[in-house]
């Protein structure tokens, strides 16, 4: 009796799929995204690969908002531009330095649009970067993404994307670091520079090098598959190169709430990758080398340290730790409150392995 | 209406029945309340909500509705389907199906309903059964997200501010809703079957369970200022995850919720049926078909975002009152004069 009813539901419901039926070889599935300027007057680039050419166009276009940029980009396109592929998001420095979540509002709200995707930061105007994809045949966007993910396995970069850069733009307890390019010399290359430093939401001006950058991520605690750092070593008149891989990071945050100090104790275990001068079984060179190599880290904590909170930057989420679990110690103004700590790192660094040499 | 359930259809029948429709958003207003102590002052409610099963499992005899009470509950039941009708097609209309027409939507969904209550009472109490797997799916997908989890989003807890508790904990009821169908649906269990003492603390962890994970990951995953302005998490969760065999595991999971709802739905529907049809009536087919036209014409009325606003911020006061208040009233006043089910 009811399989006629059966039948009209199931037709029903094969029907209401054809509304939202999108299929890709209707649409520009862009895979790169860049985006310069302010509010009233941005200038948007959109890479998508054309088939017959096998290479990236670029469609540039501008608009009173990000979302007004693409539509006007539509214009000049003969298929709409889908971004439901997208890999990797460009935003020129000058625009970061204006709260950055309103470049981002049309990727959250859109269920369309994926978050799960890599941002970047570039030196001056975003169009040379994006240029750059015009003769890679694969996906744009995926040239950056893997450049990004690279960096982030050589714990240059942090592993963030687009959900989290949204979930931090609204914690006022930690702020973001995202990965910064360079053009090369010869203006062929983009070059992996380090990390562009926030305040809240919008870019310091302030850019940690790649190696200040790989320190950030070890008091972070976020060593990745290599962290490698490199230090001349000077015994008997000689100099030495070595290089250490960072294999794990301990670390124990102490707050004194009464003294606004926290003492930030870290050991970190590392593996000796090169070290020409060998002889690490004497016990005299390892402990020489294995303090030289505290001392230099040492150092260079206490230099991120001091760069973070001199541009009022907590990337490395102490705010999170005084609202947990100091929460008389937390303020409203977690920036300036930040700026104002006593920070006290201090290093053990541990040779724990030495490759196949000894 | 003759209907004999086993202990295991009818904690289905109940945690399908609960878990519906509000699994993917009750943790937002939740935590806009309770802020960081959200997780602990689920955990209360959860200890209320124990404690409320044990007290309808001791009382329900007296659980008996007069004809004043049965047109109270039946009209209750009919408005907020039509409610999560409307959010149904919302959520679906903001997520995966932004093209086709609300009402397209809301009457397959009605369509289906009406099927299984057109059908022995026992297609909308088994029917559940197909879910149970689905719905473990959730949870393990929702595991993809540990890495990105901040486990000091848990912390501080403030205890002392009676405000944020008294909010959290009214805000819960989202997870508990429909606790009165423990009352419906108990006669219609099997004489011999007993499930007070262990039975009922298994269900209530297994529930337990289910939704403290939810709470969890969303506390964790979003910061609390972030958390205002999302109000399905547990998709939001499962958007931003990355797999390799589907570019958007939201929509998978979107489907697999609207199942879970429909059944929610379907049982809705039952309960009508067994409150309107306790005694023999002419033409039932008539009376459910009526029913189901007006779920298929009021959720229109209310497929809007200032409307599914109001409803989201006010629903918890019609919880309740029909899911606490008045099975509370009603027990205790059938127990004065000494009247219960028969």
């Amino acid at each position: 009796m009811y399989r006629k009813e059966l039948m009209i539901v199931m037709a029903v419901l094969l029907l209401a799929g054809c509304w939202d039926e999108r299929l890709y070889k209707n649409s520009s599935v862009v895979t790169l995204v860049g985006i310069e300027g302010y509010v009233g007057a941005y200038r948007g680039y959109y890479a998508y690969p054309t088939t017959a050419a096998q290479e990236t166009e670029i469609i540039e276009a501008e608009g009173i908002s990000p979302r007004e940029v693409r539509t006007k980009a539509n214009l000049k396109v003969e298929q709409t531009l889908d971004l439901s592929e997208l890999s990797t998001i460009l935003v020129s420095d000058q625009t970061a330095r204006e709260p950055i979540y309103d470049l981002l509002d049309i990727y959250f709200r859109n269920p369309q649009n994926p978050i799960s995707i890599k941002m970047a930061i570039t030196e001056g105007d975003v169009k040379p970067f994006v240029d750059l994809t015009k003769n890679i045949a694969s996906s744009a966007g995926g040239y950056y993404q893997r450049f990004i993910e690279s960096s982030e396995d050589n714990t240059y970069f942090p592993k963030i994307d687009l959900q989290a850069v949204g979930s931090m733009l609204f914690d006022q307890t930690i702020d973001i670091a995202l990965p910064y390019f360079q053009l090369s010399e010869d203006k062929k290359h983009a070059v992996a520079s380090g990390l562009a430093l926030f305040s809240g939401p919008t870019y310091t001006g302030t850019v940690l090098s790649p190696a200040q950058s790989l320190m950030m991520l070890l008091l972070m605690n976020q060593n990745s598959k290599a962290a490698r750092m490199s230090y001349l070593w000077k015994n008997d008149g000689k100099v030495n190169p070595i290089t250490v891989d960072v294999l794990k990071v301990k670390r124990k945050w102490t707050v004194n709430e009464e003294l606004r100090t926290i003492d930030m104790a870290y050991t970190i275990e590392v593996e000796v990758e090169e070290f020409a001068n060998d002889h690490l079984y004497k016990k005299e060179i390892f402990q020489d080398v294995q303090q030289m190599i505290e001392e230099k880290v040492q150092a260079e904590f206490e230099d991120v340290l001091r760069i973070l909170q001199n541009q009022k930057s907590d990337t490395l989420g102490i705010g999170r730790h005084i609202r947990a679990y100091h929460p008389k110690m937390f303020k409203g103004d977690w920036h300036a409150e930040f700026a104002s700590l006593l920070l006290k790192p201090k290093v053990q660094v541990k040779i724990i392995r030495t490759g196949v040499l000894r | 209406m003759n209907v004999s359930l086993t202990k295991a259809q009818f904690f289905l029948l109940l945690f399908i029945f609960q878990t519906g429709v509000v699994y993917i958003a009750f943790q937002t207003p939740l935590i806009i309340y309770s802020r960081n102590s959200s997780w602990l002052i689920f955990i209360v409610a959860s200890v209320i909500h124990y404690g409320l099963l044990l007290f309808f499992e001791r009382y329900h005899s007296y659980f008996y509705l007069n004809v004043f009470f049965r047109w109270v509950y039946q009209i209750y039941w009919l408005l907020l389907t039509a409610v999560f009708i409307a959010y149904m097609s919302y959520v679906l209309a903001s997520w995966v199906l932004p093209q086709t027409p609300e009402w397209i939507v809301v009457v397959i969904i009605v369509a289906l309903s009406l099927y299984a209550n057109l059908s022995r009472p026992e297609t909308a109490i088994n029917i559940g059964v197909m879910l149970i797997p689905i719905i473990f799916l959730f949870v393990i997908f929702l595991m993809l997200a540990i890495p990105d989890l901040t486990w000091s989003n848990l912390f501080p807890i403030e205890w002392k501010n009676t405000k944020q508790i008294g909010a959290g904990l009214i805000h819960s009821i989202y997870a508990y809703f429909g606790i009165e169908m423990y009352l419906i649906y108990r006669p219609f269990l099997q004489k011999d079957l007993q499930v007070k003492g262990k039975p009922l603390l298994i269900y209530q962890l297994v529930i337990f369970v289910f939704y403290f994970i939810s709470v969890l990951f969303t506390q964790m995953f979003f910061s609390v200022d972030e958390i205002s302005l999302i109000p399905e998490p547990i998709m939001y969760i499962l958007k931003s995850q990355e797999v390799t065999f589907v570019k958007r595991l939201d929509i998978f999971f979107v489907y697999i919720w609207l199942s879970w709802s429909i059944v929610t739905i379907m049982i809705f529907g039952l309960s009508f049926r067994i409150l309107h049809f306790i005694k023999q009536k002419k033409h039932p087919t008539r009376s459910i078909i009526v029913y189901h036209i007006l779920l298929a014409i009021l959720p229109l009325f209310v497929i809007h975002f200032r409307s599914i606003e109001f409803i989201k911020n006010s629903l918890h006061y019609v919880f309740i009152f029909f899911t606490f208040l008045l099975p509370i009233v009603i027990i205790g006043w059938n127990k004065w004069r000494g009247k219960s089910v028969s």
